[in-house]
């Protein structure tokens, strides 16, 4: 079961005041995928620009609204994504980090990336929920999907979920081309695994400059028409000089 | 009604892989949530010094696998199970290496992958995350 999480105040609801095309989370196969978190205010939905301090404090007092709502909590955060505009603040960002979890934290990976609006933080999180409901055992089975690659499986379907590697355009061009072939080509992979655009959880979409957002997102909506899912989108330099990369996990 | 997914803390056996203790950083080494196990973010860490190897990208690459496999049999798992990475780089020209290097951890079935190229601390070349699938595959 795929269920979008409503934001428990409107201010959190970043479709809703900024037009990106994402549900706040979604809760599926016992996890919350929550799509990335800045610094608003919950209220109001307001930008809350800062330091690197302020605004990871703003961040995880979301965060923890989000996941309440979700039937989960700060303490049951799984992987964090802990994305900073500079490497240089790494122990900055530790000791605002450390206050909101003070044992047994989550795995992490800080990553330095362009965060949208200028801001200078964004978690992107995943938190335990709840088990599965009785006689819905999950197959321990793991099996690679797609054109057979030496180094990567174009998806693997493991457990409740699909996870898709990042796809890149096999022709260069416009963000919109590329988003749309990637996301047309991930429609088909999707589909051979057994699952589908409308079963996605999450996507990362990694962007070589977020000033062109919103030429990707305008193509994205068109792909996800109702429900969307959890979604961050970071700026990063890609390989082999694509302008888009998207990733995504979906519901077996 | 259903219960809270269980969830618990991995660490490696060798204790100078344990980066977040050693350097009392805020992340777990891995976490086990219901079938799944998510690890951080690793690097080269020398397991016999706890030092960075920071050495060549391909041995630099090869290290951090071996520091992956050594966390996930810490969890009772193989590199076969590993379904899901992310790899980050510090240089783009590395990436042909990295995939060289891979096939050597993962001649079949290969997990799924995304790369970026990313800023990294203290001179690492590379950083990987991944997510594995618990229990056995079948032999």
């Amino acid at each position: 079961m795929r269920e979008v999480i409503a934001t428990p105040v409107s201010g959190l609801d970043l479709r809703r005041e900024y037009g990106h095309h994402q549900s706040p989370a979604i809760r599926a196969g016992g996890l919350v995928f929550c799509s990335g978190m800045v610094a608003i205010n919950p209220e109001t939905g307001e930008r809350e620009h800062g330091t690197v301090t302020s605004e990871t404090r703003r961040i995880f007092e979301n965060v923890r609204l989000l996941l309440a709502s979700a039937g989960s909590s700060l303490e049951r955060l799984v992987q964090v994504h802990a994305m900073i505009y500079d490497r240089i603040e790494y122990d900055v960002l530790n000791r605002a980090y450390r206050r909101f979890l003070p044992s047994a934290p989550p795995a992490r990976t800080v990553m330095s990336v362009q965060i949208e609006a200028g801001f200078k933080v964004m978690l992107d999180v995943i938190a335990a929920a709840h088990d599965r409901p009785e006689g819905t055992e999950a197959t321990l089975s793991r099996q690679a999907v797609g054109s057979h690659n030496p180094t990567l499986s174009p998806a693997v379907r493991a457990g409740d979920f699909v996870f898709v590697s990042g796809m890149a355009a096999a022709d260069r061009g416009t963000v919109a081309a590329e988003t749309r072939q990637v996301l047309t080509n991930m429609a088909h992979l999707l589909e051979t695994a057994g699952s589908s655009l409308a079963k996605v959880v999450k996507v990362n979409v990694l962007i070589y400059s977020m000033l062109e957002y919103g030429n990707m997102n305008d193509v994205y909506r068109e792909f996800f028409p109702s429900d969307p899912p959890a979604r961050t989108v970071c700026g990063a330099k890609l390989i082999g000089g694509h302008k888009v990369e998207i990733e995504c996990v979906a519901l077996a | 009604m259903t219960e809270p997914l269980s969830r618990s803390v991995i660490e490696p056996v060798n204790l100078k892989l344990n980066v977040s203790r050693n350097a009392n950083l805020p992340h777990s080494p891995g976490i086990r949530v219901g079938d799944y196990v998510f690890l951080s973010g690793m690097g080269p860490v020398d397991p016999v010094t706890g030092g960075r190897n920071l050495g060549p990208i391909a041995e630099q690459i090869r290290q951090t696998l071996r520091n992956i496999a050594h966390m996930l049999e810490s969890a009772g798992l193989g590199l076969d199970r590993v379904v899901k990475t992310l790899v980050v780089l510090a240089d783009d020209r590395d990436y042909d290496e990295m995939n060289r290097v891979w096939q050597e951890f993962f001649p079949v079935d290969p997990p799924a992958r995304t790369t970026c190229v990313l800023q990294l601390s203290n001179g690492n070349g590379v950083e990987i995350e991944c997510i594995a699938l618990a229990g056995k595959s079948p032999s």
